[in-house]
């Protein structure tokens, strides 16, 4: 009998940013303010090689280790309420292998001047690299980077 | 204003089929044989069913049951092994009102002469049109119509 293939999982990650909702949205649907903070660390790149947030859309971006983004990713965007929600599906291949492929949501919600934020990403990995444990941490130090997008300008001067 | 609302949820449904994996790939791989058994049991024939099975190739399926309204299911194939595994994503519209969005894992195990299924979706279900548990089921069904058709081939 051959054996299963592909490994299921489902990430929560939560959340709180000093900032409105509308500004939290527009981070992530602006591809200039993605490549500032999606990359999870500063020895990363994240490159858009096309972006088109829009229901239907598809993004198509590679990352990595900077100056070798040997990671190629293509996010399609399924459902968007501006200010609330973001719905895509993500596709991570390296070379001709495809990795993984996810259902991610994006959750936003006002918490008085600021927003509560949930990701869920429900993935399928595919092959021997760990890409449930990648993409936890991939996303969560993305999440992090994000906070940075809010702090006011006078604070750093 | 609609309240805004997302419910995620996995589940597994196994069946086993009196039929060998490349036999059971090809009835979810070409149009001709899946529009056979992957119907809706209110509305038997859909007004259209197009199908693009490539990594990255779309299928859709359209049609109109008893509560009036046009049903779409709208997939995108995202990883396909022949004879082994097949994974997409799909959306379902009632009307206008997108009410989920999915990522189905379709796996093929060698068993004997047969084959067993698993097959895994990973769901968000969006503003409560519907739930999980209504779509095992119907999901459950369209597996069953499957064995039928395997059957009858045989």
């Amino acid at each position: 009998m051959t054996e299963r293939s592909v490994i299921h999982s489902t990430i929560v990650l939560e959340r709180t940013y000093d900032a409105v909702p509308a500004r939290v949205f527009q981070a992530f649907a602006d591809p200039e303010a993605r490549m500032r903070w999606g990359a999870p660390s500063k020895t990363a790149e994240l490159v858009y090689d096309k972006a088109d947030f829009r229901v239907g859309g598809l993004d198509v971006s590679r990352c990595g280790p900077r100056g070798s983004l040997i990671y190629r990713v293509e996010n399609r965007y399924v459902d968007i309420v501006p200010e609330q929600r973001i719905v895509s599906t993500e596709l991570v291949c390296e070379g001709w292998d495809r990795l993984s492929a996810s259902l991610i949501t994006i959750e936003l919600q006002p918490l008085g001047a600021c927003t509560r934020l949930v990701l869920t990403d429900q993935i399928a990995a595919f092959g021997d690299k760990d890409m449930i444990a990648g993409s936890e941490a991939g996303f969560s130090a993305a999440l992090d980077n994000l906070a940075a997008e809010f702090v006011p300008e006078t604070a750093g001067a | 204003m609609t309240e805004r609302s997302v419910v995620h949820s996995t589940f597994v449904i196994e069946r086993s089929y009196p039929a060998s994996p490349a036999k059971v790939y090809f009835a979810l791989s070409n149009p001709a044989a899946k529009r056979r058994w992957f119907a809706d049991p209110h509305d038997p024939v859909p007004s259209r069913h197009e199908m693009d099975f490539r990594i990255g190739g779309k299928e859709v399926n359209a049609g109109c049951p008893s509560d009036g309204q046009m049903h779409f299911f709208n997939a995108v194939y995202q990883d396909i092994v022949p004879d082994q595994r097949i994974v997409y994503s799909y959306e379902l519209l009632f009307g206008e009102t997108r009410v989920s969005v999915s990522l189905a894992t379709i796996e093929l195990l060698a068993e004997g002469d047969g084959t067993r299924l698993v097959m895994t979706e990973q769901g968000a279900f969006l503003d409560g049109h519907d739930t999980s548990a209504t779509r095992e089921h119907g999901t459950g069904e369209l597996l069953d119509a499957l064995g039928a058709f395997l059957r009858e081939e045989a």
